[in-house]
């Protein structure tokens, strides 16, 4: 009797040992067929598989988030100013454990010197039972890319259409839909939206810990977006900041010093900027990084030489772009 | 927290099996009753005090019905404790579900005849299950009535007959004989009832996951945007939301049954390969089985043996004949059953059209029966022949791809225009003109899809022939089994409908 019964232990965990080492070798060669191909990836996961792709330790600047960080961001601008090599790990609709697995990843491969955060990911925290949810199915598709990367399959079968072009994570959109609303949306006010919910300050905690151990510089910063910031959502940002002790840039305050034209730079309505914006926050983004952090600048250097070729590529894409038409005109939020 | 959620799989139900085996065997039923009401706090709230309210007001005239009983009071007084008990019940379940759709259709008929509106819109929220467990306490009231239930049953076995979280969100609706025992029981979790069980919940997420998540983009492009459909696509739309519909429904219940299996608990069966039905009436015994008993059993015999039909069966014998008899009687017993099919799966008139379209069906099917006896023997052919069946099968599936197509559509108006627009230049070329891949879903999809239903229906032919094939895994050698096994979960993982590129999709009867 007990003999049979430590026979079916055996058999169960034999089984399920099984099971997870098949979801570990499916997972490293669906991950290492996604790093080669990823142009096949779907457009959420690519940020994920690009950066792998990166040569290791390579990229001095990160920059995770939402929509709202891979639509502020130009990285060839940085590169052909600064010399700057940055990615954007950016998602549509981030969560915050999803910025943190993404830091993680990128830690893989990558020692950047310093990881900027778009801030809209810190006001998208979900119910009670959601949240859990999302951290078990973030979690699962980290330890278990097959998760992740499961119907990569489908790319097999002829007829299979490639994505987007990108450059190091970011998307040139042309489209103009001018945004008529409060131009003084950031008028002042004492109230404050603060930074809530278990989740994102667990999550936050976490990827401010890592950068320490690290030694990583962090800092928060809120792209232009009349859609989403406000000055009570600065209030709360900026106490936030103040509390953990990390710089806060608040873009939203600088549009002067910007130069955001909110009639020519939005994709939709003030919700994203489009190639235009985002060049001019790139341009003062650079000069603000260059006076604030050391990020050397790799252009003059060999191994770099794969970074003025990209430049070229997106210079003469967004060059296209105004007798071709040959660059996307779509949602930011895809 | 659906149940095909990871929250559910990985975490709550493994630590309600731990819990339960850990306690002792007199207290394991506390261990599923908290565990049913942190399930249906985490989805409903605070609502989860209807629950604890019909439970208690369910018990309590089950007591009162009992002592009337013990008592030997006639059946009158009794009857109206039942009918006060149902009436209680329902109120609240129409005023949840039903009083919006009641004050926006008195309005309206009050303001085309001149008046202004009467009653204000209100925001009600609706627990989850309320129409699942609603049904489960009449069943239950009625069965102490009818003296089907011992007296004496304790507070806490009601309350966990009817918040067994495994069968809160979707039912199946169960009677109180069929699980309240073996709730009660406590027993060991045994290692064939966890074996069955999980590989019985893969099998629902295969269901659910691979086949009905993956077509639910197809039906919501075609029905959300119908005006631009017409033809064979609207047609197809109809078909894949009846395949969706039910790998979801009989997956979720797969899900659910393995659930309870693995506490030993075996639940009555929702589906038995419905599309295998050779008429309406036997797709409605074989689709949703635990709300059909639940009708035939308090609904329709009830009104069957009532006065009114006793009379009109005894008057149209005599003066109409047996034939026109037959039908009377069965239309004055059908119309209430499927006026309550349609309303219980909610308030819209296309529902209640879905639910008079079957008692129309029905009875048509049992009109022409003479007709098609006398066709069949003049063909020659005998009542078995293959022909036969293939013909009433395609009709079976004709009948229910059109009610689907109605019950989905987004308003009965929307049903109509739906249905009228499969005629409008009708032609199969889309069929392979690369329409179909127009449609949210690529040729990749479609083979799965194709593979999906190909799988559920080689298990439903063996089914049908009394053949279990999961039992039957048991039986065969290890490397073969566990082969099996693994090919089903990494079916789940490789072709489920999840992740980037996919929406989530709610389980539809838990929202009715």
């Amino acid at each position: 009797m007990l003999d049979s019964k430590k026979k079916n232990r055996v058999k169960t965990i034999t089984f399920f040992g099984l099971l997870l080492v098949i979801l570990t070798g499916l997972s490293v060669a669906l991950s290492g067929y996604a790093g080669k191909h990823s142009e096949l990836v779907k457009d959420r996961n690519r940020a994920l598989t690009g950066l792998g792709e990166e040569p290791d330790h390579t990229i001095d600047l990160l920059v995770i988030g939402d929509s709202e960080c891979y639509t502020t961001v130009s990285p060839m601008d940085l590169w052909k100013d600064h010399g700057i090599t940055a990615y954007l790990g950016g998602q549509s609709g981030q969560k915050i454990q999803e910025s943190y697995y993404m830091l993680k990843t990128a830690l893989e491969t990558q020692k950047p010197k310093l990881v900027m955060m778009e801030t809209n990911v810190l006001y998208r925290s979900a119910d009670k039972p959601d949240a859990l949810q999302d951290i078990l199915y973030e979690a699962g598709q980290h330890y278990f890319p097959v998760f992740r990367y499961h119907d990569m399959w489908k790319t097999l079968l002829p007829g299979t259409k490639a994505g987007e072009t990108d450059y190091k994570g970011y998307v040139p959109r042309t489209n103009v839909q001018p945004y008529t609303g409060n131009r003084s949306y950031m008028a002042r006010t004492e109230e404050a939206v603060p930074v809530r919910g278990k989740t994102v300050h667990y999550y936050m905690d976490e990827i401010l810990r890592i950068c320490r151990e690290e030694g990583i510089a962090f800092m928060l910063y809120s792209g232009p977006s009349p859609v989403n910031y406000n000055y009570k959502k600065h209030n709360g940002l900026a106490a936030y900041a103040k509390e953990q002790k990390i710089p806060y840039l608040d873009l939203n305050l600088k549009q002067k010093e910007l130069g955001i034209d909110w009639q020519m730079d939005t994709v939709d309505k003030g919700d994203h900027l489009n190639l235009t914006g985002a060049r001019k926050v790139t341009r003062y983004l650079g000069n603000y990084l260059k006076e604030n952090y050391e990020l050397p600048d790799h252009r003059e250097e060999q191994s770099y030489r794969e970074w003025n070729a990209e430049a070229d590529r997106f210079f003469a894409a967004i060059g296209q772009t105004k007798e071709t038409k040959g660059l996307p005109a779509t949602d930011p939020d895809r | 927290m659906a149940y095909h959620t990871g929250m559910y799989l990985f975490l709550f139900l493994p630590a309600v099996l731990l819990l339960y085996q850990a306690a002792p065997a007199r207290h394991r039923w506390k261990v599923l009753l908290l565990a049913g009401y942190v399930f249906f706090y985490l989805v409903s709230g605070k609502l989860l005090l209807y629950l604890l309210g019909t439970t208690l007001f369910t018990h309590y005239i089950g007591l009162r019905l009992e002592a009337l009983q013990s008592a030997g009071r006639g059946k009158k007084e009794q009857k109206r404790v039942l009918a006060f008990g149902i009436c209680v019940l329902l109120a609240v379940l129409g005023y949840l579900k039903y009083y919006n759709f009641f004050a926006e259709n008195l309005n309206k008929a009050v303001v085309h005849f001149g008046g202004g509106p009467l009653l204000a819109a209100r925001h009600l929220l609706l627990p989850i299950g309320i129409s699942f467990y609603t049904l489960q306490a009449i069943g239950y009231m009625a069965d102490i009535y009818w003296k089907k239930i011992p007296a004496g049953q304790p507070l806490g076995k009601v309350a966990l007959f009817l918040g067994f979280f495994p069968q809160i969100m979707e039912g199946p609706i169960s009677m109180y004989g069929q699980t309240a025992d073996q709730l009660w029981q406590g027993r060991d979790i045994r290692r064939e009832d966890l074996s069955r069980g999980w590989l019985r919940i893969v099998w629902g997420l295969f269901k659910k996951m691979v086949v009905a998540d993956r077509l639910y983009v197809l039906v919501q492009n075609v029905f959300s945007q119908h005006s631009r459909y017409s033809g064979v696509i609207v047609a197809v739309a109809a078909v894949a939301y009846t395949v969706q519909l039910y790998m979801e429904f009989s997956g979720c219940m797969d899900i659910v049954t393995g659930s309870a299996r693995m506490f030993g608990v075996t639940l009555p069966e929702n589906f038995r390969q419905p599309f295998v039905s050779r008429s309406a009436a036997e797709f409605w015994r074989r689709w949703h089985i635990t709300l059909g008993v639940w009708l035939k059993t308090y609904v329709f015999y009830p009104v069957s043996a009532s006065g009114l039909v006793k009379r009109w069966n005894r008057f149209a014998r005599k003066h109409c004949g047996k034939y026109a008899a037959r039908l009377g009687v069965s239309a004055l017993a059908l119309f209430p059953v499927w006026l309550c099919n349609g309303l219980w799966h909610g308030p819209r008139w296309s529902y209640i059209f879905y639910g008079m379209y079957y008692f129309v069906i029905l009875l048509l099917e049992m009109a022409f029966e003479p007709v098609g006896e006398k066709i069949r023997t003049l063909l020659g052919l005998k009542a078995d022949a293959w022909q036969i069946r293939a013909v009433q099968i395609f009709r079976t599936w004709l009948v229910v791809f059109t009610g689907e197509l109605f019950f989905r559509a987004d308003g009965l108006r929307t049903g109509i225009e739906m249905f009228r627009s499969i005629f409008r230049g009708f032609s199969l070329v889309p069929l392979w003109d690369g329409s179909l891949c127009m449609l949210g879903l690529d040729l990749a999809d479609y083979l799965v899809v194709f593979a999906g239903c190909l799988a559920v229906g080689a298990a439903g032919f063996f089914k049908e022939r009394q053949t279990d094939i999961s039992v039957r895994l048991e039986n065969t050698k290890l490397p073969v089994r566990w082969a099996c096994y693994y090919a089903l979960i990494l079916a789940v993982v490789l072709f489920g409908a999840y992740g980037i590129g996919y929406q989530k999709v709610d389980l539809i009867y838990a929202g009715f």
